[in-house]
């Protein structure tokens, strides 16, 4: 076959293929870190927390609604969380693009945020957003077409060090030339080059799970 | 094929992905090319720095280079997998852990919805089976990406 008759192909196969509502960067982004957000909970299924989805006021739910920007834990919204439990090991709650309180007293978005529901309650009672102490766990994400611009690597080593070094990591489906060598440097977190069923997210999961073991009492 | 016939398969390449309205993707990737690729210097470098009278050897460093066609369209095709394969996946895995057999949950629908007007509409994901029959298509999409590839490097 001839290279203009191999994009004809991918020309063909593109009518089936792409969902037209995620043809934006945005909502892309969006289902980036909701699949983030779906590997955190199968490693804490598989450690053998039990996982409930509710709404704000804590009741369960049949539709999830997940944030397109940057919002609160407390306050009155639509918007969902899970719950996770074991006998053994502190209650925490998983939250999707909510603020988080730094070092510095100012509140950044975290994608992917696991915080313990003392926190979580806490937050929901005062109106507050909750600190970077309540965190277990943080991951910003990245989806990119194209290669990671260095400066989200110099913002994500700013977020970590706002977050008190707590686990913070980057999650990204593209990756950068330096990213490996900047971040080993200053020995961050990262998972790149993510998508379902490459080893990258088995690797990710298998960090997440380790991290639940050792909060496990 | 020789570069002219890369080059000529990027650039028809990129009006298909415009025409389907993936111009975001097509900038993205040639934002990464304008900036040419870094690479480790292979050989040490003597230069004449002012003021001093001999030349000094520089032994490591990097030096930006322009990206060949060949390095053109795989960073094109490698955006195109990214935006227009891997979302139809993702779905599909979304979907599979609130709906799957694995999943032991009572959500049914999930949903992305904005707080405000200009966050868009809100989108909710597709059915099971449609979810599924678009991962099925995005894998074919793929494999015509990496046979692009593939025939291209010939």
């Amino acid at each position: 076959m001839t290279l203009q008759e191999l994009i004809a192909d991918i020309d063909t196969g593109l009518a089936g293929a792409a969902n037209p509502a995620f043809n934006n960067p945005g909502a892309i982004s969006d289902l980036f870190e909701v699949w983030i957000f779906c590997l955190v909970l199968r490693a804490a299924r598989e450690e053998g927390f039990t996982v409930d989805f509710v709404d704000v006021g804590g009741n369960a739910v049949t539709t999830f609604v997940f944030r397109t920007s940057p919002g609160w834990v407390h306050g009155a919204h639509p918007y969902c969380h899970a719950v996770l439990s074991h006998p053994d090991a502190p209650g925490m709650e998983l939250h999707h693009g909510v603020r988080v309180g730094g070092q510095s007293q100012t509140s950044h978005e975290c994608d992917v945020a696991l915080l313990t529901d003392t926190a979580a309650v806490a937050s929901r009672a005062s109106g507050t957003d909750p600190t970077y102490a309540g965190l277990k766990l943080a991951v910003e994400c990245k989806f990119y077409a194209s290669s990671l611009p260095l400066r989200l690597l110099r913002e994500f080593m700013g977020l970590s060090l706002e977050l008190g070094r707590r686990p913070t990591w980057i999650a990204t489906n593209s990756t950068h030339a330096s990213l490996h060598a900047i971040l080993r440097r200053h020995n961050l977190r990262w998972e790149d080059e993510l998508e379902p069923n490459v080893s990258s997210a088995d690797r990710f999961r298998h960090e997440v799970r380790t991290l639940l073991d050792h909060v496990q009492r | 094929v020789n570069d002219n016939e890369r080059s000529a398969a990027f650039d028809a390449l990129r009006a298909l992905m415009i025409s389907r309205g993936f111009e975001w993707v097509v900038g993205q990737a040639e934002d990464e090319i304008r900036q040419g690729k870094s690479l480790e210097l292979q050989e040490p470098v003597r230069v004449k720095l002012p003021g001093h009278q001999r030349t000094s050897r520089i032994e490591t460093g990097t030096v930006t280079v322009s990206f060949t066609p060949m390095q053109r369209l795989e960073t094109l095709v490698g955006a195109a997998r990214r935006a227009m394969v891997v979302p139809s996946i993702l779905e599909a895995d979304v979907v599979n852990f609130f709906r799957g057999v694995e999943s032991e949950s009572t959500v049914i629908d999930i949903k992305f919805d904005g707080e405000a007007p200009a966050d868009g509409e809100a989108i909710t994901l597709g059915g099971t089976d449609e979810v599924r029959a678009r991962a099925q298509a995005a894998q074919v999409l793929d494999e015509a990406l990496r046979a692009l590839l593939d025939e291209a490097r010939r």
